[in-house]
């Protein structure tokens, strides 16, 4: 196993480890630390891959670099989402959406499109 | 916050999640270890015509010539993510104010001058060594994050009409750049070989300033400017 490939397997620890923190955690500053850590990984594995040749490839390491400043932006967002979400209901955690009674349901229709 | 009780769901739950997340990690595994050993890539290619960037950086060629676009857009997205954050903030929020101290200001005043001139000199380097608009920008927002942090302001002058022209500044200068290359060589953002470096440079430095800005503004929250309050008063009726 090379230097390369070591770094690389590394990255695909830390992806799984950022999704299982995305699946199974409640709280949504963890599950933006979850997107966080998997972009890391991916990030990782693109810069360690890039490494190959005697030379590193210079496309890759350019798309970590794009990468790296959308992943702040989509960080940036979803903070200010969760924010919001925190001052309208105080809440900071994320449950699963219960659906509406059924005497509720026959009349508003409009509400089937939510429940699947 | 403390996480729910667990119930049975949950736990079931998390142990298809730590399943998923298994195979997502050996997927990958084995992935990287089933690709060649060598080198495949378009490093080759880029090496091949670096002569005719303008740049003797391989990353910065490709940031901002051969991928022009992909750059244009990101500085695209960082406005849009801008655009989201301020949309959600709350009416009548503010930074907090700081008590001044005259240590923290001092050391603030020292520290700067050499954060400009460092994010300067990465903005210039970027063409031959590592550096560039990105790494300029954030440098200069870690200097105003900084600034607010220890209860410094912008200065009066500083109205939300400019605050909002600088931060689309990068996107436009990059996007009428871009168009400009179109009579001049028949394609979106193909510079011009003999001065590809000038507009290189133009690009990046008003990116640079725009993505500072920006990423100042996503960490303060809301508006630096002067003159928004009532504006937003009369929004909020």
């Amino acid at each position: 196993m090379t230097t390369a490939q070591l770094f690389a397997i590394a990255g695909a620890g830390i992806v799984a480890i950022g999704f299982y923190a995305q699946l199974a955690r409640h709280n949504l500053i963890r599950k933006i630390l979850g997107l966080n850590l998997m972009g890391s990984g991916v990030f990782l594995i693109l810069v360690s891959l890039a490494g190959r040749g005697e030379t590193p490839d210079s496309v890759p390491q350019a798309m970590v670099l794009t990468g790296l400043v959308v992943s702040v932006s989509a960080t940036a967002l979803a903070l200010a989402l969760v924010r919001r979400l925190h001052r309208e209901s105080g809440r900071l955690d994320w449950v699963m959406p219960t659906p509406p009674p059924p005497e509720l349901m026959s009349e508003d229709e409009e509400s089937d499109d939510d429940s699947h | 916050m403390n996480e729910p009780a667990a119930t049975n769901l949950d736990r079931s739950a998390r142990f298809l999640a730590g399943i998923g997340a298994a195979f997502l990690g050996l997927g990958l595994v084995w992935a990287i270890l089933a690709l060649p050993q060598v080198e495949v890539g378009l490093g080759e290619t880029v090496r091949r015509n670096l002569g005719v960037s303008g740049v003797s950086n391989p990353v910065t060629a490709v940031l901002l010539n051969f991928r022009g676009y992909d750059t244009m857009l990101e500085v695209g997205v960082l406005v849009l993510a801008l655009i989201g954050s301020q949309a959600l903030r709350g009416t009548g929020e503010t930074l907090p104010e700081v008590d001044r101290d005259i240590v923290l200001d001092s050391v603030v005043r020292v520290l700067t001058p050499p954060l400009i001139i460092v994010a300067a000199y990465m903005l210039w380097i970027g063409g031959t060594e590592p550096g560039g608009a990105f790494q300029a920008g954030a440098i200069l927002a870690a200097g105003a994050v900084i600034l607010l942090l220890a209860g410094l302001r912008p200065p009066r002058l500083w109205h939300w009409m400019i605050e909002r022209l600088a931060v689309i500044a990068g996107f436009l200068v990059f996007a009428l750049a871009a168009l400009a290359c179109i009579p001049l060589t028949d394609h979106l953002l193909g510079y011009p070989q003999s001065s590809a470096k000038y507009w290189i440079l133009a690009v990046e430095g008003v990116s640079a300033l725009s993505i500072a800005l920006i990423l100042t503004l996503l960490f303060a929250g809301h508006p630096l400017g002067r003159g928004m309050e009532r504006d937003q008063d009369e929004g909020d009726r």
